[in-house]
């Protein structure tokens, strides 16, 4: 028993670490309508400037903490709100969505060339060092104490600011119906302003409070701002609104995550033990997103009001592969070694891009988890047939297609900002439980993955340029099938559920239906490319299946275009060609690739097309603080749109 | 082939750092046989396409690969096996290309540990028994796990507590209270990073829970002592290795160990040595002395016959000596204590260098041990 109690007081600190994570996420949902994706980003940047400050420059600790909480995070909230999200006023929820990512990447991007691979561990000292009390057999430190009272006491004093105070209410009024409090007199983009600086000022206030107790060996950049993913579950269970319930998520988490690593050590497969920690915040989101009655899981956000990209005719589509396949030959022959292999790879994402064209571009259905059907796709390759055999193909796109339809399942009444976060949980889950389990993967962290025969070519006998032609080929009949795809029936109504769901519906037609088709297909088609991705390389393993690189595909396709086949092809080859040229350049640019994707998203925020889809594109780029035009059609917004029902 | 970009930037650097100093100190002395060695750095940034293209790059371009290591030499073995007239003269972390008859390693991959310092302890505290571990869940140390856990139990020690842990766990105070529990003597710390196994002690420091500490080797880091809190946290914890002090200790004793420092130096001012510093440099010496031996035209097929010959091999005294023909790894170590916030070696044999009193134990039993180079 008295175990027990320690568990008990071990999770209430492992769960006030999510609770205080989570509590950003829901004060920025709040007080500004957007999820921000990049509150880790945000915190794990003030944790390294909190470090420059006390420890490399010596400053004092509490001015340094005024200067980062007081003056620096509300600055780049106001900046964030000026420069970013003023601008998508009347956007769609999927482009904030990516905005967020956007941020995120290029926060990852500057602080990797600042702070990334330091000589010394950077280490936050913790505060009130040296104190400590005995609770219940476990010694907990003064500063695991004030993370845990920070948590309570911020989730607590802004429930009363957003309930019971004008500034508080106006702040949650400016999401609901910026027009009419506008009408009573209020400023909606200065309120506005407040809510982001408050939002970004408590993501820096998280990053700094857990800096030392999550860095106590250093901090490091991708656990910093891939920590709030934990809390994207407690906030979940808040429904992105209520504090207290957030709170108590947080802890509910960091109970069951102490009770499972203190009783389940030898009682199940190390091979699951070893996955608890990092899976248990993802299936606790998964599980909340599937038991929140959907009548409550209301996301703000507007209709679409753009014009969609047009769609190339029959003949021009395949005059369009033809001329491409033309184009790899002739050039083909000039690449050689990483040069040929990148071009290769970016064949091959660009067929799990152009199953982003299927499911976002045209169906709206975001996927933060598409390189994870490419996985699924390679592993059944390695699996069937010997590792590159016909009989493999076949089987990984119809076992890619059918985890497409287990994803999708769950995830019908899903849509916009729930359905990124659900895919998320599962990309995560089957990161960390399937393709990081050695018991799986083997000893080496991979399994080899052959290339397809051809006639008279046994598999191991296809050299890399014949390997590039048919991937190349492969891409052009994936294209022209996508763009047959989308000129027919089922084209329209992906369209169709695209632009109103509620309209789908109303005409007689089945939501559920037509998104669980669409996930089967995207998903055996992102198989099809991790076939012949894992094949060009000779394997597949969990470095190929990274969030990161999901989230940095779904962006470059975005800002190539994506609802255009030329768009897919761009992202893909731009994510396979860029790393490469990255190792060439100056350590600034360590992560070229995620702030090229970070820094294009912003830029092309108003244009959901993107650069190929939007004619001649630099009439599409807008700078930040340039005017936008009024939308198209003003009198077809809708303000809020109630999405959660539907399906 | 290293990884040197990526989402851990700079995380095998180390490597060709390495081989770079020893090919500088070796080129000053007038290089191998009248000729320059040249070093061409490849960086697979993290991804197993662009190591196996630019391990076919460098097959194409490059007499020899020297030195490599990478988390994704699996990807390039395809590439190596398919060439098996090039020497690839690398520490490998992978069981498919350390058994290639072309990868030479100068310590040879093997599931398992050497009992010698286990011995040492399990005769020192005789009525300390029950160990505890914690395990990075990465295939390769869990692989290691699993011959360690045979050479523990063979010297008498019992399993108490184990857990394998996510690479992206921070906190480890249940496992600490767990230990506790269950009666844990002494925690064995081989399977981790050294930030890992500073975490852990920071979290037995906070509880106040003090047990015998052992690693074999990972502790070993100029880092680790100031970041796990100090000497009095980790004063008394013992490491078994099989590489010399080479952070500087054992400079007097062993000549080399001054000699890699200040090439490395040379090669890289500011720059920290590690482990994979180590292994870069003695890959390059493993090769040079084939080189060698192979005469003053050599071809790549005179070098992997001069490999073949090298029963024993020590790095000048930097490594235990291993069988690097037969792919046998060390069974010689080096005993050495943290006191008063400092590495200092223990128990050393009359004549220095290494204790060689055990076997080396791997997940089937005994190997053939190799106690001197020769």
């Amino acid at each position: 028993m008295s175990a027990f109690w320690s568990y008990t007081v071990i999770g209430i600190v492992f769960g006030s670490v999510y609770a205080i994570t989570a509590t950003g996420l829901v004060v920025t949902y709040t007080t500004t309508g957007v999820f921000n994706f990049a509150q880790g980003a945000v915190g794990m940047f003030a944790a390294f400037s909190y470090w420059q400050l006390t420890v490399a420059w010596h400053w004092p600790p509490l001015v340094a903490l005024a200067l980062l909480l007081l003056v620096g995070a509300p600055l780049l909230g106001a900046a964030v709100e000026v420069v970013l999200m003023r601008r998508l006023y009347g956007a769609t929820a999927d482009r904030m969505l990516m905005v967020t990512l956007g941020l995120l990447l290029i926060l990852v991007g500057v602080a990797v060339a600042i702070w990334g691979n330091p000589a010394n561990p950077q280490i936050v000292p913790p505060f009130f060092a040296g104190h400590s009390v005995t609770i219940a057999g476990v010694v907990v430190t003064w500063q695991q104490l004030l993370v845990v009272l920070a948590a309570a006491a911020i989730a607590l004093t802004l429930r009363v600011f957003f309930k019971r105070f004008r500034a508080g209410i106006a702040m949650r009024a400016v999401v609901d119906d910026p027009e009419l409090l506008a009408l009573a007199g209020a400023s909606p983009h200065r309120i506005a302003r407040h809510g982001w600086m408050l939002g970004i000022s408590l993501a820096a206030l998280a990053g700094i409070l857990l800096a030392p107790a999550v860095g106590s060996t250093g901090l490091n950049v991708d656990t910093l701002t891939l920590l709030v993913i934990n809390g994207y579950a407690a906030a979940v269970v808040g429904r992105l609104r209520n504090l207290p319930l957030t709170f108590a998520g947080g802890l509910a988490l960091g109970l069951a995550d102490a009770y499972a690593i203190g009783y389940l050590p030898g009682r199940l497969p190390d091979s699951i033990v070893s996955q608890i920690p990092s899976v248990m915040p993802i299936v606790f989101l998964f599980i909340a997103l599937l038991l929140i009655p959907a009548a409550r899981l209301v996301a703000a956000g507007r209709l679409p009001v753009h014009m969609p990209a047009r769609v190339a005719g029959g003949r021009e589509s395949v005059a369009g592969a033809i001329l491409l396949v033309a184009a790899v030959a002739v050039v083909s022959p000039l690449l050689n070694g990483l040069a040929l292999s990148s071009v290769s790879q970016g064949f091959a994402l660009g067929i799990v891009a152009l199953s982003l064209v299927l499911l976002t571009g045209y169906a709206g259905q975001v996927s933060l988890c598409q390189l994870t059907f490419l996985g699924v796709g390679a592993y059944t390759m390695a699996k069937v047939g010997g590792g590159g055999s016909w009989w493999g193909l076949l089987a990984a796109v119809g076992v890619s297609a059918a985890v497409g339809v287990l994803v999708a399942l769950p995830a019908i009444r899903l849509r916009g900002l729930y359905l990124a976060l659900a895919t998320l949980a599962f990309g995560e889950a089957a990161y960390y439980a399937f393709f990081e389990n050695s018991s799986i993967f083997g000893t080496g962290g991979s399994l080899p993955v052959g290339r397809l025969p051809l006639p008279g070519v046994p598999s191991g006998s296809v050299s890399d340029r014949t390997e590039l032609m048919m991937i190349a080929v492969t891409f052009a009949l994936c294209a022209v099938g996508v763009l047959w795809l989308r000129r027919g029936a089922f084209g329209r109504r992906l369209v169709a559920l695209n632009d109103s769901p509620a309209a789908f519906a109303t005409l007689g037609m089945s939501p559920a239906w037509t998104k669980v088709a669409v996930f089967a297909l995207s998903a055996g088609m992102a198989g099809l490319g991790g076939v012949l991705y894992a094949g060009q390389q000779g394997g597949i393993g969990g470095s190929d299946v990274l969030l990161f690189s999901s989230l940095t595909l779904l962006l470059l396709v975005s800002i190539w275009g994506i609802r255009t086949a030329s768009g897919a092809l761009a992202g893909g080859l731009s994510l396979s060609v860029l790393p490469v040229a990255q190792a060439h350049l100056p350590h600034a640019l360590a992560d070229l690739t995620g702030l090229a994707a970070g820094v294009g998203i912003i830029l092309l925020a108003r244009s959901p097309e993107g650069i190929f889809g939007s004619g001649w594109f630099p009439t599409r780029l807008r700078l930040p603080f340039t005017t936008e035009p009024a939308p198209a059609c003003p009198a077809e917004e809708i303000a809020e749109e109630r999405v959660g029902a539907v399906g | 082939m290293s990884i040197l970009t990526g989402p851990v930037e700079g995380l095998f650097a180390g490597a060709p750092i390495g081989v770079a100093a020893y090919f500088d100190y070796l080129n000053s002395k007038g290089g191998v046989n009248g000729r320059k060695l040249r070093l061409d750095g490849y960086d697979d940034a993290f991804s197993g396409q662009a190591n196996a293209s630019e391990t076919a790059t460098a097959i194409a371009k490059d007499f020899a690969l020297v030195g490599s290591f990478s988390l994704f030499d699996n990807y390039g073995c395809k590439a190596l096996a398919a060439n098996g007239a090039v020497p690839d003269v690398s520490v490998t972390l992978d069981p498919g290309t350390n058994s290639l008859p072309n990868d030479f390693s100068a310590d040879p991959l093997a599931q398992g540990a050497a009992t010698g310092p286990l011995q040492y302890l399990r005769t020192t505290y005789p009525k300390v028994v029950k160990v505890g571990s914690l395990v990075s869940n990465v295939s390769t140390a869990t692989a290691q796990w699993q011959g360690e856990q045979a050479a523990l139990q063979k010297v008498g020690y019992k399993i108490a507590y184990y857990r394998p842990i996510s690479p992206i766990e921070t906190d480890f105070t249940t496992d600490i209270i767990n230990m506790r529990n269950d009666g844990v003597q002494m925690v064995y710390m081989t399977g981790l990073d050294w930030q890992i196994a500073a975490a852990m002690v920071q979290a037995m420091t906070q509880q106040n829970w003090h047990p015998l500490l052992f690693s074999g080797g990972p502790v070993y880091a100029d880092q680790f002592i100031s970041t796990a809190g100090g000497p009095s946290a980790v004063n008394g914890l013992w490491l078994g290795q099989t590489q010399a002090l080479y952070l500087g200790q054992d400079a007097k004793t062993v000549p080399a160990v001054k000699t890699f420092l200040s090439w490395v130096q040379k090669a890289h001012p500011g720059f920290t040595p590690d482990l994979y510093t180590l292994f870069g440099w003695s890959s390059a010496q493993l090769f040079a002395q084939a080189l060698q031996a192979a005469g003053k035209n050599p071809t790549r097929g005179a070098v992997l016959s001069q490999l073949k010959k090298i029963q024993a091999f020590n790095s000048s005294g930097l490594l235990a000596p291993a069988n690097p023909a037969k792919k046998l790894p060390p069974s010689c170590y080096v005993l050495a204590k943290i006191v008063n916030g400092t590495y200092q070696r223990v128990a050393d044999p009359p004549n220095g260098g290494f204790r060689c009193d055990g076997v080396y134990w791997s997940v089937k039993g005994p190997l053939p041990s190799v106690t001197s180079a020769g």
